[in-house]
């Protein structure tokens, strides 16, 4: 393997009360590669989003990103480090623009505080500026120009989702986490969230994947796992993974396509 | 008249500074105006409208941009006007100037704002607003008590002959002659009320459209993905904590220093609800909505007590329901009007 881990997830377990929704995971991930993570509903994906971005607490386990440890820093210091997520039941700010939605995206890059948000002095003014113009290209980065004055629940389902991934984007991560990004989209939408997502790959940062779009995560991903009941069943490029019997089997014998 | 008013508001080609300097003479002139058309009575009352939208606006950084329903806002106003009352009353027999007095009182009700905080940061909603209303009443009932073992306070007596504001050694308070013009202590105290509350909305601009702005806003739409954008939530709630109770702190202080006189009754629950109602009914998050709330409800009511009586007496013959609780049954159903049909209060943000 010519690429460098960039995270590493290990043995990281997660029960809630007598649930085991995530038991011994060890995933590797590398830089710069699109990782897909599968599974049927409540095989822990998400769990496993909440725990890497410091909102669920590991019951073991670890989880390393570029050789610093992260796991139970809270969340706003894991965006610090390098990892940025969007959400599977979306969850932007509401009565705020798109524009503003990725300015606040650029807070944690960005320091101003009372006094300089007061007296407005240079460096203030033009770190407000750098804040506009990131977010501005951040928007266009990701094909919102035309809504981005709007508030961000009267937008389409599709342009929200576009939105929080330029709104975590603005966090300037390593790693970006995406659960679900295509959910409810159709399928111009989709494909154009995977020109995007295949942008990103390009740009050097490294996108973490869930998604139910099978088709989509075969076609994209450089590596794949599959969870099922919390266990990591099988791991591997695309090809492995669908013929994998394990997979097959837990996708209630279905064929994976 | 219409061309005189296009060329203030309507015209194109002038300005913006023409529509400033009439809004400057207007708010320099209003007390001579109210004080020719309605009575002296009513200067004060307008002095109390801009405390009270002082209030108000510091509320309003914490209720309308954070989200942090508190219920116990009126504490800090408290702190501030008791702050005032210790150093410059013969309590202590200390009589620090007003310019000392400010800068402590927004600090000394900033670290209430912080201290008061900090235990709440987990909450929210509902719990929130149960536990500020709790520290609301008990930094009332501290006040009330705090006259043993040591006295401090002077229990539930109150602290009386406070310092007015005094310039070059002439107080505010008193009514002095210039060019003509008698400006009485209300007349005086308006235009240093006056100057308080535009440096108060200046502030709240500024802040507002800043990165820490959005910071309270993202936390007030969606305090987890605000954290998922790499908020540190604590430090900017406990933030807009600090700062609102720094705005109720000045305010305070006027208050006392235009009263001269305070007591532990003027900071009982239902000034905290009527601050918030303020807010909520101008619009919450929005400066001049919650300006425009605190106006209304702090000038409606007074007219109502003085028309109330004499249109009672002239249409049914006699005073059937007295002013003051015709006053608070009108309130009372006027707010619930407003929440039926602007639910997001008379002019919202957006
Ligand atoms: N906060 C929680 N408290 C209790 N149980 C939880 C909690 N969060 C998740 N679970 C449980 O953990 C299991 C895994 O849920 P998770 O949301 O991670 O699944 P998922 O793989 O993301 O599924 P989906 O594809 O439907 O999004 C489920 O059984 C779920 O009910
Ligand atoms: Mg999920």
């Amino acid at each position: 393997m010519k690429k460098k881990i960039i995270a590493e997830i290990s043995d990281i377990t997660k029960t809630f009360g007598g649930l085991v929704a995530l038991s011994n995971i060890d995933l590797n991930i590398k830089g710069g590669e699109i990782f897909g993570l599968i599974g049927p509903n409540g095989a822990g994906k998400t769990t496993l989003f909440n725990i890497l971005t410091g909102m669920y607490r590991p019951t073991k386990g670890f989880f390393k990103l570029e050789d610093v440890e992260l796991t139970r820093l809270p969340p706003h210091l894991i965006v610090k480090a390098g990892l940025a997520r969007t959400f599977q039941n979306i969850r932007l700010f509401g009565t705020m623009t798109g524009l503003e939605n990725v300015m606040v995206g650029c807070h944690v890059r960005t320091n101003i505080g009372v006094v300089g948000a007061i007296l407005r002095h240079k460096g203030a003014r033009q770190e407000e500026e750098r804040i506009k113009d990131r977010a501005r290209s951040l928007i266009d980065y990701v094909g919102l120009n035309a809504s981005s004055a709007q508030a961000a629940s009267t937008l389409s389902y599709g342009d929200q989702r576009r939105l929080e991934i330029a709104r975590a984007l603005a966090t300037s991560p390593k790693v970006i986490a995406l659960d679900e990004p295509a959910a409810g989209m159709n399928p111009t939408e989709t494909s154009q969230l995977r020109e995007l997502l295949v942008k990103i790959r390009e740009d050097g940062i490294t996108i973490l994947l869930i998604e139910h779009d099978v088709k989509l995560v075969m076609g994209l991903c450089d590596t794949v796992a599959v969870l099922d009941y919390g266990i990591k069943i099988a791991e591997g490029t695309p090809s492995e993974i669908k013929s994998n019997p394990e997979v097959i089997r837990a996708y209630l014998g279905g064929d994976v396509p | 008249m219409s061309k005189l008013f296009l060329m203030f508001f309507g015209g194109r080609k002038n300005p913006v500074w023409v529509g400033y300097v009439f809004i400057t003479v207007a708010l320099i002139i209003l007390p001579f105006l109210v004080e020719a058309s309605m009575g002296r009575t009513w200067v004060r009352i307008l002095d109390f409208a801009l405390i009270y939208a002082m209030l108000a606006l510091g509320l309003n950084i914490v209720v309308g941009f954070a989200g942090l329903l508190d219920l116990g806002y009126i504490a800090f106003y408290a702190v501030g006007a008791y702050t005032w009352a210790l150093l410059a009353s013969p309590q202590f027999g200390l009589h620090l100037p007003f310019w000392a007095i400010i800068p402590i009182g927004f600090v000394v009700a900033g670290i209430f704002g912080v201290l008061l905080g900090a235990p709440t940061l987990r909450l929210r909603g509902d719990y929130l607003a149960i536990v500020t209303l709790g520290f609301g009443e008990i930094v009332r009932i501290f006040l009330n008590n705090l006259d043993h073992p040591i006295n401090i306070t002077n229990g539930p007596v109150g602290i009386n002959l406070i310092d007015p504001i005094q310039i070059a050694g002439v107080s505010l308070t008193k009514s002095h002659e210039i060019l003509g013009l008698e400006f009485s202590g209300a007349h005086s105290y308006y235009y240093v009320l006056l100057f308080l509350l535009l440096a108060t909305v200046f502030v709240c601009i500024r802040l507002e459209n800043s990165r820490l702005g959005r910071a309270w806003v993202a936390i007030r739409e969606d305090e987890t993905a605000a954290q998922a954008m790499g908020i540190n939530t604590r430090n900017v709630k406990l933030l807009a904590f600090a700062m609102g109770a720094s705005f109720g702190g000045i305010a305070g202080g006027m208050f006392a220093s235009f009263q001269g006189f305070v007591s532990p009754e003027s900071f009982i629950l239902l000034e905290s609800i009527m601050v918030l109602c303020m807010v909520v009914l101008g619009g919450m998050g929005n400066i001049w909505g919650v300006i425009l709330g605190t106006f209304l409800l702090a000038i409606l009511p007074e007219v109502l007590r003085d028309v109330s009586g004499p249109i009672q007496e002239n249409v049914l013959g006699r005073v059937w329901l007295d002013p003051e609780s015709l006053r608070m049954v009108l309130f009372g159903l006027a707010l619930i009007l407003v929440m039926l049909l602007r639910p997001s209060g008379l002019w919202p943000k957006r």
